[in-house]
């Protein structure tokens, strides 16, 4: 059985880049978790804000985490490399 | 003489030679917003040019591009797609990829304006 892999994306419903790495996914079969932090309100948002802060120290998006490797914006040799190695 | 003008778009002042009067057509420097001059006296009033939300964010996209010499990559329209979607929930052309809909996140922003592009190679 291969290495299991949690992927989450942190995402803006407004971003292309979001879309992007999404459909990179998508396209790959993977499956991931999208929090579309513009959608979440009050506390949730505060909460899902600060783990985003404290992965990349910024609020922008998107924001790619393939178990503890964190990959900002739509860099998908990145992306896939990080996909490769964790498997 | 030179008139001090404030760009009301991305919040800073520029310096115009030529005369001004009410109605003259402006585009800032800063930023490339298309502004027009509402007032001369008592002092020099300036508000953006009033354009259709998809007129005036690719106007200024354009316009700020050719000041700085930058080229547009992949995603254009989808972006503006991304901005025009902030004007309706928010009042203004926030960054779509920006979480905060804040003065300075107004594209081109502020970032962008100082030079990040040529830093990273684009903006965000």
């Amino acid at each position: 059985m291969g290495c299991l892999i949690v992927v989450k994306v942190y995402a803006l419903t407004t971003c292309p880049w979001c879309k992007k790495v999404k459909q990179l996914l998508d396209e790959k079969g993977i499956n991931y978790q999208a929090v579309d932090v513009d959608l979440l309100i009050g506390d949730e948002q505060n909460q899902v804000l600060g783990e985003v802060e404290k992965l990349t120290g910024k609020r922008s998006f998107p924001v790619t985490v393939i178990n503890d490797v964190v990959v900002e914006g739509f860099k998908s040799e990145d992306i896939l490399e990080a996909l490769k190695n964790e498997q | 003489m030179n008139n001090k003008v404030y760009c009301p778009v991305c919040r800073v002042n520029f310096l115009v030679r030529e005369p001004l009067e009410k109605g003259k057509e402006l585009i800032c420097p800063v930023c490339g917003a298309r502004l027009e001059i509402e007032a001369t006296e008592p002092e020099i009033k300036s508000r953006k040019k009033p354009q259709t939300p998809d007129e005036e964010i690719n106007d200024r996209v354009n316009t700020f591009a050719k000041l700085k010499g930058y080229v547009f990559g992949e995603n254009k329209d989808e972006v503006i797609e991304g901005m025009k979607q902030k004007k309706e929930r928010y009042g203004d052309f926030y960054c779509p990829c920006r979480f905060d809909n804040v003065p300075e996140n107004i594209c081109p922003c502020q970032e962008t304006r100082m030079g990040d592009v040529r830093k990273n190679g684009n903006c965000l």
